[in-house]
């Protein structure tokens, strides 16, 4: 028995925690940069602001019905997230975090899975404040179709047990087939046109003709409809092939200083992980984009061995944005890109010396290993490059977040009033 | 290069200091000519301390103060209202959401869309919110599904 546990509107819920005052009013959140929608409450969607719209066509409505909203605050969701999952790893025996909002949880051996999922929901509710609906179900692919169904239907009380044969044909007969975990648009349109309209006409068809026409992704889901586990747990798995960190700016950016502050500041970021993974890279990315995607530039750079020292790796990161500038284009984002990770191991010297940083030896490791601690403990960005530029230089260049709620969980000079 | 080894038993301040010394020539004198160092470390040989087999880690503030740390939050006082508890405005109010709020236990309530500091009075079918300041009335509550208790009070932190 599979059960996921998706946490309803998220963003929105993390917002509405520390802002008792919108109770029943609508809420949105903002993605990045403020561009478009990325979260609503149930008033919000009452409303027909749809997921996804840009920001600019819906601000008129959201005006006129006195809308709440909010540019994404990652501080506080990751905090939220943190704390929701560590409550469903106390409750479960193996849980696999999804996403930021949704964990599977394998429930073999729990006698009443229902009553379970209640405890589950119950706790989470209480203990972090967010609530979530769960979907019960003898595979992944059917635990993900009862959480679908249990958030859109009230009676559900947000847990459904897909158990017995009858319920889960009367369930998947209620969800069109684009519905369904894995199948994207283009398929949908595809199966309708065979007369698969909904998950319970995939659910009857037969797996081995779904493989010829479609591969064996769709093949596996129609099998998992029908109740055979056939998915690896491979979602979280820690072998990471690449990282990756990028971000729109604020504004454009024409300058070489703001670019290449933002580069080092991303590839900064990018070790900070790879370090924390405990691995190594050998090569890196860097890639800018202007509006037009013609103008889109890529360049991978060699690192000279396998290394995770910010201070190699942005060295690296200039070297490719160099290659890629163009003075008269206006750039809208930037990122890099680490690739050929692995773990460390022993590494053949550098017979020219050229890379004078590579002969400290472990003191490289040393001093990032200090900088990760003194960052983790007093907060990102307290130690950083010199090219990372400043707090104000940054301006040039940062993501706007002009709606984004105070960080109240995660800093101290963030912490919600109460009176 | 220049070591001097100090001597292994004696303890009187004087050879303490020349062991210092010692210690400090071995750390920046040793070098080979390519540059790399010979010895990283100083290399005591003396008595062992004595305490070793007693040590202890410090006294975890974390710990004392967050027994659910999924479900601990830290909130500001931003009123007097507790003040006769000894909660003052400007404390860091630990609040835990995983425990049941009791007749007579502080709690954080949402109460009409405000977050308040208050002590719980839930008992003969009557609630209210109750304050320890000469200044605040309390709130009665008429429905009880009109409060939501936001967490319970476990600790202060105050930073003098």
């Amino acid at each position: 028995m599979y059960a996921l546990v998706d946490c309803n509107s998220f963003y929105c819920s993390c917002e509405q925690l520390f802002r008792p005052d919108l109770k029943g009013r609508p809420v949105i959140v903002l993605s990045n940069n403020d561009g478009c929608i990325i979260s609503r409450n149930t008033e919000a969607k009452a409303l027909g602001i749809p997921m996804g719209a840009p920001w600019f066509r819906v601000q008129e409505l959201a005006g006129r019905h006195n809308v709440a909203v909010f540019s994404s605050n990652y501080e506080l969701y990751g905090d939220l997230s943190r704390r929701v999952m560590s409550v469903l790893s106390s409750l479960a025996p193996e849980t696999e975090i999804y996403s930021i909002d949704e964990a599977f949880l394998e429930l073999d051996g729990f006698r009443d899975p229902w009553n379970h999922a209640k405890r589950i929901r119950n706790r989470v509710r209480q203990w972090t404040g967010i609530p979530v609906s769960v979907g019960i179900g003898a595979t992944r692919t059917l635990a993900k179709a009862a959480s679908f169904l249990a958030k859109r239907d009230p009676g559900t009380e947000g847990v459904l047990v897909l158990g017995s044969r009858e319920a889960i044909s009367r369930a998947l007969q209620q969800m069109e087939v684009g519905n369904i975990w894995g199948v994207g648009r283009r398929w949908a349109a595809h199966l309708q046109a065979l007369g698969i309209h909904t998950a319970e006409d995939l659910r009857r068809a037969t797996p081995s003709w779904i493989g010829r026409r479609f591969g064996v992704i769709l093949e596996r889901t129609c099998r998992e409809l029908d109740g055979v586990p056939c998915l690896p747990r491979a979602l979280h798995s820690s072998n990471r092939h690449q990282i990756i960190v990028s971000r729109s700016f604020g504004k454009r950016v024409t300058d070489p200083a703001p670019l290449r502050e933002a580069v080092v500041t991303h590839t900064a970021r990018a070790a900070e992980k790879l370090r924390q993974e405990g691995l190594v890279a050998l090569v890196l990315q860097v890639f800018i984009q202007t509006g037009d995607p013609s103008q889109h530039g890529v360049t991978a750079v060699p690192l000279p061995y396998p290394t995770s020292d910010t201070r190699l790796l942005a060295r690296a990161a200039v070297t490719g944005l160099d290659r890629l500038y163009h003075p008269e284009r206006c750039y809208r984002k930037a990122g890099v890109i680490l690739l050929e990770l692995r773990a460390p191991g022993p590494v053949q010297g550098d017979l020219l010396e050229e890379n004078a940083i590579r002969t400290d030896g472990d003191r490289a490791e040393r001093l990032m290993a200090a900088m990760d601690r003194i960052n983790h403990t007093l907060g990102r960005g307290t130690v950083t490059l010199a090219s990372q530029g400043t707090l104000q230089s940054s301006q040039n260049w940062k993501m706007r977040r002009d709606r984004c709620s105070p960080h109240f969980t995660t800093r101290w000079s963030d912490l919600r009033e109460v009176r | 290069m220049k070591i001097r080894h100090p001597p292994a038993t004696t303890t009187s301040p004087e050879h303490y200091r020349f062991w210092g010394e010692a210690a400090i020539q071995l750390e920046t004198s040793v070098q080979l000519p390519g540059g790399l160092p010979l010895y990283s470390h100083p290399v005591p040989a003396g008595f062992p301390s004595p305490a070793d087999d007693h040590i202890e880690d410090h006294p975890d503030l974390e710990r004392l103060l967050v027994r659910h740390p999924a479900a601990t939050f830290f909130l500001r006082a931003r009123s007097e209202a507790l003040h006769g508890d000894g909660i003052l405005s400007g404390d860091i109010v630990v609040v835990d959401r995983s425990l049941k709020a009791r007749h007579d236990t502080l709690i954080v309530a949402a109460f009409q869309g405000e977050m308040l500091l208050r002590r719980l009075y839930w008992k003969d079918g009557h609630t209210a919110l109750l304050s320890s300041h000469p200044g605040f009335s309390a709130i009665q509550i008429p429905r009880i599904a009109s409060l939501e208790i936001w967490g319970v009070v476990t600790g202060i932190l105050r930073v003098l």
